[in-house]
């Protein structure tokens, strides 16, 4: 039966000129379109500025969803966007753009809809829309590290900007949107002042890779399945011209994959020096690959200090920007993934859930995202190390190796269970956010 | 087997199959006297050895020695050991791969040089050895990648650079690295000799080397023979620690251990002997140790020798042989201790541990990477020594499946041979 569907709108300030990127929160938006879609109970439009329509169409139209009834994009033509803009220039722009102001009166005037998710706290056009809103607010990470972003700090700097930006908007909304309890109470709550009942926490579903690889069964790396993976990563090294990898046996070898960008965060020093320790020290024959570029010279990571300074360049790999299907490849192949990051906005971390739904346990590294995960899923403690203890992750890697199938047993069992909560409930959740302050519209 | 041959074949044909295989051992440029020594130990194996079809080998091997000198000395070794053995003049030549196909018309289509820019081939100002049925090198990954004109097996002694990456080179960027990967580029693609089990794991995940593609064979210095007895005593208080002149010889480690045991009061005299074309100063250790460590190794008495024969030698006045080497997969020191009947003070790793058991060395082993433990070993062979004892001279290992293993090597190669 025909459910009567809720116009959502997303908004995401692109400025001209910038390009449509399918990562970070441009998938989560593919994501919710697609939940929205199984259960056919949610439009979203979608508002760009004059030209990347084309761009993001072209893009949505590979989801698992249809145009014009699960999503639609909007721009305004030369002639609205020329009016919009003179009515904007016309009104106290504080801290927005002139262009992001006319285009929220466009959406205004132009996309009926019932409400509004934000897509950052920092897009102050958002401040220019007129129905319910719900702000995505994924994390304020730079300010738990800020020597890792040691730009930025002057009084007028990018950071207290964001924040006072953030703050403007999240406090003009009517509800704020977390991944987690430990950012709507760390990062929400205390630095931008967010009262409690106005946050929504509405958790990640957990990425599931599976569908990347149609010759994987029951989730389970067997000696024909990782061969069959070995062989998408080998054709990737030869499309790419990463000579080392060319014809390299990735499925004779053990392997562990960190996959995630180098960010000050991410600590991806400690699985690369665990790894050479376990090589050189303990004899282990192992190798690491990474998703992330290698940023030599830079001083807000030690990952290429530690492949740099120990020559440890042959056993510590990059394979970056990987497509879908080798990115999954990769975990299947892989003997075991580490993700030794100190935070994530996130309950968990993704590479957990990408690993095990291809078959390959994953090792990661404590903290407010891990412990929260903990708290519901305690049977993951076992694999969870502290990020500065790398004797003990060393240790962990031992036995994880050691009892691989042990490992991806228990964790199976626990994703079979965090899969239950689908895209499709993360949908529902941002739209009962975003439709948050109809009922003060309607007084 | 029936020698039949099939219709429109003729029997030259069908017989062209069972001649000896005439296999070329070819040798990195400027080989030290190990890498002589290792030649001639595999000519000796491969002389001994028969293919599956009863066949045995010609023996050729390629030496490429600009020092005419040396040229002449390293044919003799080889020819002294296995007499009938032809040596040629080798020169390692880069062709750029845009012009290889061209210039040998008989490359399998299966060869994959797609990336690489130039591949060595071995001038010997003639037929370039592909008059040979197949070849083996010793040239490790130091001329690159080598063309394989013929079914082709590469020697791996081990992968000490996995672990020694300064082995290759010091700095990331060095040129040494590309060449070590077009080196794994070729090896990929035809078969990889390692007498060392642990060096499998490093061939397949370092190297990339498929398990399928890799032989083990037989410790090529098990056929080494009995040292000539040397005049003059024994001192069983004597301490050779002997140097390659690699980072393999883990000098830090060493000195660190060296140090304490003297401070202890250690009375063993240590020292220290290197070949005679390494000089001390140019170990590539020294420059990175403690200026402490580096006054060490310069205060230790030091004498030099040149090859085999000499080093047996002087082997023969010591009780004891220190090594500090924990990595590559070719015993040398614990066959010198054997031979010479010395008493081994060695690092404890697998390679070492399994070669002190089968080869029945007497030895005391210390633990990676600790000095104390090096330092404790040295005051425990001192308490324990027995200075009556003498350790007997020993000669060459032989088994009944040595010859059987070096054949499983030759119907390898027919195997390749054939597109195998």
């Amino acid at each position: 039966m025909a459910v009567e569907r809720t116009e959502v709108g997303i908004w995401w300030e692109l400025p001209p000129g910038a390009r449509w990127a399918n990562e970070g929160v441009s998938r989560v938006v593919g994501f919710l379109i697609e939940g929205a879609a199984v259960r056919q109970n949610h439009r979203f439009h979608l508002v760009v500025q004059r030209g990347l329509a084309a761009e993001v169409r072209e893009d949505l139209r590979s989801l698992a969803a249809t145009e014009g009834v699960d999503w639609q994009v909007h721009e305004p033509d030369r002639a609205q966007e020329q009016r919009f803009l003179r009515e904007a220039r016309s009104k106290p722009l504080r801290d927005a753009a002139p262009e992001t102001a006319a285009l929220a009166l466009f959406a205004n005037a132009t996309v009926d809809v019932d409400g509004w998710v934000v897509t950052f706290p920092h897009f102050t056009g958002a401040n220019f829309l007129a129905a319910s809103k719900g702000v995505l607010m994924p994390d304020a990470i730079p300010y738990d590290f800020p020597l890792g972003w040691e730009d930025g700090w002057g009084k007028n700097g990018y950071w207290p900007t964001w924040r006072r930006q953030a703050r403007a908007v999240c406090a003009s909304a009517d509800a704020v949107i977390n991944f987690s309890d430990h950012v709507a109470i760390r990062h929400s709550m205390r630095l931008l002042d967010i009262p409690r009942d106005k946050i929504h926490v509405v958790p990640l579903a957990p990425p599931d890779l599976v569908g990347a690889l149609p010759f994987v069964r029951n989730r389970t790396q067997t000696p024909e399945s990782r061969a069959l993976a070995a062989a998408i990563l080998r054709d990737h090294a030869a499309a790419r011209g990463l000579d080392y990898l060319r014809n390299f046996p990735f499925d004779q070898c053990d392997f562990v994959v960190g996959a995630t960008q180098d960010r000050p965060t991410k600590n991806l020093g400690l699985s690369a020096e665990a790894v050479e320790r376990i090589v050189r020290r303990d004899r282990r024959s192992l190798k690491l690959f990474l998703t992330a570029q290698m940023h030599f010279g830079a001083k807000w990571t030690r990952l290429p200090h530690i492949v740099d300074g120990r020559l440890f360049h042959r056993d510590v790999q990059s394979l970056h920007n990987l497509p879908r299907t080798v990115h999954a490849a990769l975990f299947h192949a892989a003997s075991l993934t580490i993700h030794a990051s100190f935070y994530e906005g996130i309950i968990g971390c993704l590479p957990l859930f990408e690993s095990v739904s291809v078959g390959t346990p994953c090792l990661f590294a404590r903290g407010p995202h891990a412990e929260e995960l903990l708290q519901a899923e305690p049977g993951f403690r076992p694999y969870t190390f502290d990020p500065y203890d790398r004797q003990g992750l060393i240790k962990l890697i031992h036995h994880t190796l050691d009892h691989r199938a042990e490992a991806i047993a228990v964790q199976q069992e626990i994703c079979e269970r965090l899969r239950r909560w689908t895209w499709s409930d993360v949908a529902d959740g941002y739209v009962a956010a975003a439709m948050a302050g109809r009922q003060r519209l309607a007084a | 087997m029936s020698l039949e041959a099939p219709d429109g074949a003729t029997d030259t044909m069908v017989g062209e199959d069972h001649r000896p295989m005439k296999v070329a051992i070819l040798l990195p440029t400027s080989p030290d006297w190990r890498m002589l020594r290792k030649a001639a130990e595999l000519a000796a194996a491969l002389r001994d050895a028969r293919d599956n079809e009863g066949c045995g080998v010609e023996l050729t091997v390629g030496l490429p020695e600009p020092d005419d000198r040396a040229w002449r000395a390293g044919e003799k070794l080889i020819q002294e050991r296995v007499p009938g053995t032809v040596v040629r003049h080798v020169d390692w030549t880069e062709v750029p791969v845009a012009n290889v196909r061209r210039m040998f018309a008989d490359l399998p289509a299966t060869l994959e040089l797609v990336g690489l820019k130039s591949v060595s081939v071995p001038r010997d100002w003639g037929w370039n050895f592909q008059d040979c049925d197949a070849w083996i090198s010793l040239a490790g990954t130091s001329e690159g990648a080598i063309l394989p004109l013929r079914p082709t097996a590469h020697y791996c002694g081990g992968m000490p650079e996995r672990y020694l990456p300064e082995i290759v080179a010091r700095k990331m960027d060095d040129p040494a690295w590309e060449r070590q990967v077009r080196a794994f580029r070729t090896w990929r693609q035809g078969v990889v000799v390692t007498s060392d089990p642990d060096t499998i794991p490093d061939l397949v995940s370092y190297a990339g080397v498929r398990r399928e593609r890799i032989e083990v064979v037989p410790d090529l210095l098990d056929g080494l023979a009995a040292p000539q007895p040397a005049p003059g005593q024994r001192d069983p208080h004597l301490v050779y620690w002997v140097l390659r002149g690699t980072a393999q010889d883990e000098l830090a480690n060493v000195l660190a251990g060296l140090s304490v045991y003297h401070r202890d009061g250690g009375t063993l005299e240590v020292v220290v002997l290197a070949d005679r074309h390494r000089t001390y100063a140019n170990h590539p250790s020294y420059d990175g140790l403690p200026h402490d460590y580096q006054e060490l190794y310069l205060a230790l008495p030091k004498v030099t020798y040149h090859g085999q024969a000499e080093l047996d030698r002087l082997l023969q006045g010591a009780g004891i042989l220190l090594t500090g080497e924990s990595t590559g997969g070719e015993p040398d020191h614990v066959h010198a201790a054997r031979r010479c009947g010395l008493h081994l003070v060695a690092p404890a790793f697998g390679l070492t541990e399994r070669e002190v058991a089968r080869q029945r060395v007497a030895a005391t082993l210390y633990a990676r990477e600790d000095p104390l433990a090096l330092a404790d070993a040295l005051h425990q062979v001192e308490q324990a020594m027995d200075p009556a004892a003498n350790l007997p001279l020993s000669g060459p290992i032989v088994t009944p499946a040595r010859p059987i293993a070096f054949g499983f090597l030759l119907d390898r190669l027919r195997e390749l041979q054939h597109g195998g």
